[in-house]
């Protein structure tokens, strides 16, 4: 008798793993060595599915009592028995499946070039994304230099951060998503927190180089915080691409909120001064990052008397 | 050693004088030698004659133990009040809980005594004594010439009444405040005593004296002691109001001060390429240097200006000065990223990190890319509140235009003990003047 369907394994990504060929109905599916199609989860049944018949418009699949049970990842459900379309995945334990069976239709040839566009892609984006990242730094900076104003300064620097850690998420979920197919919460985030390690090295080291700016001991304490958030985060997500579980994205949670508050924290108490310090310290830049017009003389004592009075009148304790 | 440290030294030391008595470092033997030398018919009559009405003033922690500082009086009413400096009695003003004042004669009889009136814009206060009722010194009402005799009376050092003759010679020339300058050996103790005529008519309160100098003293003209003691007389102020009194005379100086800075007076200085305010109109003291080194790569031309009208507070606190700074950096040999990394360093801003946080409040900054006329530069704005004195301020602007690619003005214009609404008129004033004019 010939194949009637094959059950794929597949990655998180959809890409196939394995894949096991149904030659006679039923067939049963699990980790036992009895099985037609043997899994190796120990998370699923000796028997956890059986194919119980193969139609034109899809397969009949019932789930025989397991203990972890079966979902439906295609419509995000409990499955327990019924009809499975061709394209449709089931999540057995922490393994993903789809059966094709022989009534399926066969996708057209796609020339060579289109297959290889995401290898190549992948080298492209890490470059744009780079660039994007040395971009952001830089227009940061320039809010920051430019519009530097006690109470507006603490915005644009959570903001402009903020806004960039932002900006690389979508652009990275885009990416992701159009050229790998990769959904990955996970990914995402170690993706951004080595944005955030790219970011916080990137600007000590132009601030250092070209701005004669010192590199303070906040500056030192952000980047091994954000590292060691990376480097927590990294050992907790070992094995994200597989799987994830509540546990690991809980963590994943609780090691970035530590490194954003270690941040915080570094900046503003770590070394006192370095934050009233930089309103008045070496503040200069070529003239390439100045495309700022400036203000009024009498525009700049409206816009900084008042709140410089009543800062200095409030910390005297008035 | 620059003119603005000298300055510091001669009310620094002056101050640190009185606070430890016996300070050997002021004692100058050649000083006191020369000046004994000098002595005529004339002094030995003025000291008979004065002597009586001299006190020494004795500043006491309550708590016990020796004298805090001293200085002298002279008595200048028939109810006992005497005529001293301000910074002689300005701890027992400022904290009257940790201190008290004693006088005592040369005959020997003390007593206790209290401040009434204050004038720290001239450094004078007026002390009563309590119980004892000595006939006034007389006032000088004439005009003095340059090389008239004068004769200062004091208690030097603590040691003992002592009369010094010197030599008139006219308005000092570098004091925002009127003050005689006198060729005679002024010294620690004798500051509040009077220095008189021949005649022996007051016409001066021993004030200070140059330490970088010989026997350049300086004395406050009397009519601002008879002012003093004729507003005292008229209107009589509450112990309790003198940090308010205080600050209403740093006021009124202030405004004056603030009033000639804004006044279309003040000139134009013109460094390199750019414009500046010249504050040489207010009498401050200017000077300028060039610097050149042979391995340097860029030159570096300073310009400062200093008011001299800091008012004597107590010790740590010097009010009511301005001055500025104003330095070119030009460079031929630079490129612009150098230059731009030359000029950060140089426009570094180190402000001070001992902060009296007994007197002051912490530093308070902002900055801005401002327009300037024909440059742009980044301004930064820095304030302090002084804790005791409502309403004063220490603001510092400082400067730096961002246009020139070798070429640049660092400008720091510092005013200490100001009231808000005049500092910040002056300091935008200071900085609108500024103009690039290649």
């Amino acid at each position: 008798m010939g194949t009637l369907a094959y059950v794929e394994v597949l990655k998180r990504n959809g890409e196939v793993l394995a894949r096991h060929a149904v030659t006679e109905l039923p067939c049963y599916i699990g980790r036992g060595y009895d099985s037609d199609v043997l899994i190796d989860d120990p998370y699923i049944d000796t028997t956890h599915l059986e194919i119980e018949e193969i139609e034109p418009e899809g397969v009949l699949v019932n789930d025989l009592e397991s203990v972890n049970g079966t979902k439906h990842l295609s419509l995000g459900t409990p499955f327990v028995s019924g009809m499975v379309l061709p394209n449709d995945v089931l999540c057995l334990g922490r393994t993903r499946i789809r059966i094709r069976s022989c009534y399926d239709a066969v996708q057209e040839t796609l020339p060579m070039h289109h297959s290889s566009l995401p290898d190549r892609l992948n080298s492209t984006t890490s470059a744009v994304l780079a660039l994007l990242i040395f971009l952001l730094v830089v227009i940061a900076e320039i809010f920051e230099t430019a519009t530097q104003d006690a109470i507006k300064q603490m915005f644009y620097g959570v903001g402009t951060t903020s806004l960039g850690l932002v900006g690389v998420v979508i652009v990275s979920a885009v990416i992701n998503r159009v050229f790998t197919g990769a959904t990955h919460l996970a990914a995402h985030v170690t993706l951004v927190s080595l944005a955030f390690v790219v970011m916080c090295v990137g600007e000590a080291v132009v601030e250092y180089t070209f701005f004669a700016f010192d590199l303070s001991g906040t500056d030192i304490a952000k980047i091994v915080v954000t590292l060691g958030s990376l480097m927590g985060m990294l050992y907790f997500q070992m094995g994200f691409i597989t799987r994830v579980t509540r546990r690991s994205r809980l963590m994943t949670v609780l090691m970035l909120s530590i490194g954003v508050a270690g941040w915080i924290w570094a900046d503003r108490e770590l070394d006192p001064d370095a934050y009233a310090k930089q309103n008045y310290n070496t503040v200069l830049k070529p003239r390439i990052f100045l495309a700022v017009p400036g203000i009024k003389p009498a525009t700049f004592f409206e816009q900084t008397q008042e709140l410089l009075k009543r800062k200095v009148d409030d910390k005297a304790g008035h | 050693m620059s003119t603005d440290l000298r300055k510091h030294l001669v009310r620094a030391a002056l101050a640190m004088g009185l606070i430890m008595g016996s300070s050997t470092a002021l004692i100058n033997l050649a000083d006191a030698a020369e000046s004994a030398s000098a002595q005529s018919n004339t002094a030995n009559r003025i000291f008979k004659d004065l002597q009586s009405r001299v006190l020494q003033i004795e500043l006491h922690p309550r708590g016990g133990g020796g004298n805090a500082a001293t200085g002298t009086g002279f008595v200048v009413s028939h109810d006992g009040l005497v005529l001293t400096n301000y910074h002689v009695v300005g701890n027992a003003v400022l904290e009257p809980d940790l201190y008290l004042l004693e006088y005592q004669a040369p005959g020997g009889q003390r007593g206790n005594m209290e401040v009434v009136a204050i004038d720290v814009i001239h450094d004078l206060a007026l002390v009563r004594l309590s119980g004892a009722r000595l006939p006034p010194l007389s006032f000088f009402k004439g005009t003095l010439a340059k090389g008239d005799r004068g004769y200062s009376l004091g208690y030097p050092l603590s040691q003992g009444l002592t009369v010094v003759e010197g030599t008139y010679n006219g308005l000092s020339e570098n004091h925002y405040q009127p003050h005689f300058h006198m060729t005679t050996a002024i010294n620690s103790g004798m500051s509040g005593g009077p220095t008189v005529t021949a005649d022996g008519h007051v016409f001066g309160v021993n004030v200070a004296r140059r330490l970088d100098g010989q026997l350049v003293s300086f004395v406050v003209p009397s009519r601002f002691g008879e002012e003093l003691l004729r507003s005292y007389e008229t209107a009589p102020l509450p112990a309790s109001g003198f940090k308010t009194e205080i600050a209403r005379q740093l006021q009124i100086q202030a405004e004056a001060i603030s009033a000639r800075l804004l006044s279309n007076s003040t000139g134009v200085k013109v460094l390199g390429n750019f414009r500046v305010q010249d504050m040489g109109s207010i009498g401050v003291e200017c000077w300028s240097s060039p610097m050149r080194e042979p391995e340097w790569r860029y030159e570096i031309d300073d310009h400062q200006c200093d008011s001299n009208s800091d008012v004597y507070i107590n010790e740590q606190l010097m009010m009511g000065r301005v001055k500025y700074f104003n330095r070119i950096l030009r460079s031929d040999k630079l490129g612009v990223t150098r230059f731009a990394y030359l000029q950060s360093t140089r426009f570094e801003h180190k402000i001070d990190k001992d902060v009296d946080r007994k007197h002051l409040g912490p530093y308070e900054c902002s900055d801005r890319i401002v327009a300037l006329k024909g440059t742009r530069a980044r301004a930064v704005l820095c304030t302090r509140r002084y804790l005791q004195f409502p309403g004063m301020y220490d603001v510092i602007l400082k400067l730096t235009t961002v246009d020139g690619k070798n070429e640049a003005l660092l400008s720091k214009l510092t005013m200490l003990g100001f009231p808000w609404k005049d500092a910040m008129r002056v300091a935008q004033h200071y900085m609108e003047s500024i103009a690039w004019v290649p």
